[in-house]
C-alpha cells in the first residue's frame, strides 16, 4: 500500500529545495493529525507483516498464554465455588473489563511498553526532529496489532459472562453502559500508568524492572477481585498503583459486592486526572533527555 | 550562495551543556556502592559556545571525537535543551519552538538512520511528505530532482534495510529535504563512505547550498568534505569553540611549513633529517622543523638513501620554492620536484595540539 500526498493548491514559487509553501490546509490540525496517524499506523503494520512468521507467532503465542490463565483460574473457581462473594461469572467479568482496557492499551500503546530501546539506542532522537508531539508520533509508530489477542480475550470473556449475568439480573439496563464506561476508565488508567512509568525513563533509561512493578504485576493482580488481598494492599490498587480503580471499583457496585454509586464517579475524576499528571511528567522528562552518544 | 547578510540562520550564544552521569566503581561491589550512595559527578560536553550563521553559508564544525559537536547540533535541533545560553534557529527557540523549528530545519545523522527500516525507501519518503505537509506537485517536483541528483531510482524500491552504506546515506540526505528545510544540519554525513559515495555527496550538498541557498551546517571527521565545501570552518575541542573563521585564515594563523620532495639522481654523504639549509648546509639544529625554520631558509625532514630522495620543509612566507631548490643544489643532482602544501588535516591537528 503506498501513502497517498493529499491534493493543494501552490500559492508561492519554493524558497528551498522540492516543497513551496502552501494555501491554508482544507483539513483542521485534528484532520491531519488524524491522516498522519493513519499513515504512521499502517507504516508500522506494514513494517511488521514483513516478518510474518515472527507476527504470526507472537500472536498465536499471547493468545494461548492467556486462554491457558482464563482456563486456569476457570477450574479453580469452577472446583472452590464462589470467593469473598464473587461468583465465577462476576469474576469473569471484572476479568474481561480488565482484560479490554489493557487490550486496548496494548493496541494503541504498544511503543510506551517498549521504550526502553528509544532510551537506550537515542532512537527518541529522530521522533524529537519531527514537527509534531513526540507521543503522538510514538503511538502511531507501533500500533500493536501482534497483541490484539488481549483484546479479544477480554471481548470473549464478556461475551460468555454478560448473558449469564444478565439471565440472573446481576446487569440490567443502564449497567452496559457502566461497564463500558469501566473499560474506558481501565483503558485510560493503564495509559496513564505506562506514560507515567515510560517518561520515568527519561531520567533512569532502563524501565523494564519498573513496568512490572507498576503495570503487569498490578495488571495480572487487579484483573481479579481485590477483596482477596489485605485492605493496605487493595488501597496501594486503587491509589499508587491503580490500575484496579478502572475496573475492580464500578464493577464492584455494579455487580451489587459493595461500595457505593459514588465508585462509579471516582473513576471518571480520577482517570482524566492520572492521564493529565502523566503528561505533564512526559513534558518535563522531556526536557531531561540526555539522547546517547555518537 | 544567496541571502547572505540576511538575518542569522543560527545563533548559538554562550550555549553551555552539562550532563550528570553516575560514577562507576569497578566490580560488583562498586555497582552497589554506585546504586546505593547515587554518586554523580557533572560532564561538560559544551562550555559557552557562541556563533552566528548567516542564511546561505555553509559552515563546517569539526573536532575530536567527544569536542562537543554532536552535542551541539542536538541542541540546535531541538533534541536536547541547553543547560544554559540561548539558541535560535530562524528567529526561533528549538527548544520552546520545537515543532515549529523542526518544520524549517532538516537533519542527518550519518550514524543513525530516520528511513523506515523495513518499508521500501519510497514508502519513507511519501510517509515524510505526509508528515511535513508537502503537497503533491511539490512532491512530484522533489521526486523528479533528487532522483536523478542522488541516483535514488536504482534503489526506490528497495527495503531500507538491504540498502548499502551509500545508498541509505543518499536517501536519508534526500529524505531531509523533502520539506524545503531553509537550514540542514548534517551529523557526519560521510562516514564510512568510499571515495565515489563521498565525492557524489559532496556534489549534491554542492548543488543544495549554491542553488537553493539552503544554510548548511556540517559536522565531518574528513576533512577533504571541509576542503572541498565549506568556506568557514569552526573548532571545537573540549567542549570550548577554538577557532571560527575562513579556510584560509585557519591554514595561514598555524602557518605550517611547505614540504618539497627531491628525487635525485646523485646524493651528497652525510645528510640526515634536522639539517637546515641556508644557502650553505648547516649543522643539525636539533629542534623541530617549524622552529629550525625560524632561522634558516628551510630544514631537511627526511633522507632516504635507498630511495635517493630528500623532504624539505620551509615556509612560504618567508621564502619561496625557488630559493629553496637553488639551495637544495648541495644536496646533489635534483631529477624531480614536488610540493606539498599543509592541509586541513595537519592544520586541525597543529591547532588541536596548541
Amino acid at each position: 500500500m503506498r501513502v497517498r500526498v493529499r491534493e493543494r493548491r501552490a500559492t508561492s514559487p519554493s524558497a528551498g529545495v522540492g516543497a513551496s509553501e502552501t494555501t491554508a490546509p482544507v483539513l483542521t490540525r485534528l484532520g491531519r493529525a488524524a491522516r498522519v496517524y493513519w499513515i504512521l499506523a499502517s507504516a508500522s503494520l506494514r513494517g511488521k507483516m514483513q516478518y510474518r512468521l515472527d507476527f504470526l507467532g507472537s500472536t498465536l503465542i499471547q493468545t494461548i498464554m492467556g486462554a491457558d490463565t482464563i482456563l486456569f483460574i476457570g477450574a479453580v473457581l469452577w472446583r472452590f465455588g464462589p470467593v469473598m462473594g464473587w461468583s465465577i461469572t462476576d469474576i469473569a467479568m471484572l476479568y474481561a473489563v480488565s482484560r479490554m482496557g489493557m487490550g486496548i492499551y496494548m493496541l494503541f500503546c504498544n511503543e510506551l511498553d517498549r521504550f526502553e530501546i528509544y532510551m537506550v539506542n537515542g532512537d527518541f532522537d529522530t521522533l524529537l526532529i519531527r514537527p509534531w508531539p513526540t507521543l503522538f508520533t510514538l503511538l502511531a509508530r507501533g500500533v500493536g496489532i501482534d497483541r490484539l489477542a488481549f483484546l479479544a480475550q477480554g471481548m470473549a470473556v464478556a461475551a460468555l459472562a454478560g448473558p449469564r449475568l444478565a439471565a440472573t439480573g446481576a446487569i440490567r439496563g443502564w449497567d452496559i453502559v457502566w461497564l463500558l464506561a469501566a473499560v474506558a476508565w481501565s483503558a485510560l488508567l493503564y495509559f496513564a500508568v505506562g506514560l507515567a512509568t515510560a517518561a520515568v525513563g527519561f531520567w533512569i533509561v532502563r524501565i523494564e524492572e519498573l513496568q512490572v512493578f507498576t503495570m503487569n504485576a498490578p495488571s495480572t493482580a487487579t484483573a481479579y477481585p481485590l477483596d482477596i488481598y489485605p485492605s493496605w494492599l487493595r488501597r496501594v490498587f486503587v491509589t499508587l498503583l491503580p490500575l484496579g480503580l478502572g475496573s475492580y471499583v464500578p464493577l464492584r457496585f455494579i455487580l451489587d459486592k459493595g461500595g457505593t454509586a459514588l465508585d462509579l464517579l471516582w473513576p471518571a475524576l480520577a482517570c482524566p486526572a492520572a492521564v493529565w499528571a502523566a503528561l505533564g511528567l512526559w513534558k518535563t522528562g522531556e526536557a531531561h533527555y540526555a539522547s546517547t552518544g555518537t | 550562495m544567496s541571502g547572505v547578510g540576511a538575518a542569522p540562520a543560527v545563533v548559538a550564544d554562550g550555549l553551555r551543556k552539562v550532563y550528570r552521569v553516575a560514577v562507576r566503581k569497578p566490580g560488583l561491589w562498586g555497582s552497589v556502592r554506585q546504586v546505593v550512595a547515587g554518586e554523580t559527578r557533572d560532564v561538560i560536553a559544551v562550555d559557552g559556545v557562541s556563533f552566528g550563521i548567516s542564511q546561505g553559508e555553509f559552515v563546517g564544525y569539526i573536532g575530536p571525537n567527544g569536542a562537543g559537536k554532536s552535542t551541539t547540533v542536538k541542541m540546535l535541533t531541538g533534541i536536547l535543551h541547553p543547560t544554559s545560553g540561548c539558541v535560535e534557529v530562524n528567529g526561533l527557540s528549538p527548544a520552546r519552538a520545537r515543532q515549529r523549528v523542526a518544520q524549517e530545519i532538516g537533519v542527518v545523522f550519518g550514524q543513525r538512520t530516520q528511513l523506515w527500516w523495513d518499508l521500501p525507501t519510497i514508502d519513507s519518503f511519501e510517509i515524510l511528505a505526509a508528515m511535513y505537509d508537502v503537497g503533491p506537485i511539490d512532491y512530484k517536483r522533489f521526486m523528479g530532482e533528487f532522483t536523478d541528483l542522488l541516483g535514488l531510482g536504482e534503489f526506490l524500491d528497495t527495503p531500507v534495510r538491504r540498502l548499502s552504506l551509500g545508498q541509505r546515506m543518499r536517501a536519508d540526505i534526500a529524505a531531509a529535504l523533502i520539506h524545503s528545510p531553509r537550514v540542514l544540519f548534517l551529523d557526519e554525513p560521510t562516514i564510512g563512505l568510499d571515495v565515489m559515495a563521498k565525492a557524489q555527496v559532496r556534489d549534491f550538498l554542492t548543488r543544495v547550498n549554491r542553488d537553493h541557498g539552503v544554510t548548511i551546517l556540517l559536522t565531518t571527521h574528513d576533512m577533504r568534505d571541509i576542503e572541498e565545501l565549506c568556506e568557514r570552518v569552526m573548532v571545537i575541542n573540549h567542549g570550548k569553540l577554538m577557532f571560527d573563521g575562513d579556510l584560509e585564515s585557519l591554514i595561514a594563523s598555524a602557518g605550517l611549513p611547505t614540504t618539497m620532495r627531491l628525487r635525485l639522481s646523485r646524493m651528497a654523504p652525510g645528510l640526515v633529517a634536522g639539517q637546515t639549509l641556508w644557502g650553505t648546509l648547516g649543522e643539525t639544529s636539533g629542534r623541530t622543523p617549524g622552529n629550525a625554520l625560524e632561522d634558516s631558509l628551510c630544514a631537511i625532514t627526511a633522507v632516504d638513501y635507498s630511495a635517493k630522495s630528500v623532504d624539505l620543509a620551509f615556509d612560504r612566507r618567508k621564502t619561496s620554492a625557488a630559493q629553496v631548490l637553488w639551495a637544495a643544489r648541495e644536496l646533489g643532482e635534483v631529477r624531480d620536484v614536488t610540493l606539498a602544501e599543509a592541509g586541513m588535516e595537519e592544520t586541525v591537528k597543529w591547532l588541536l595540539v596548541q
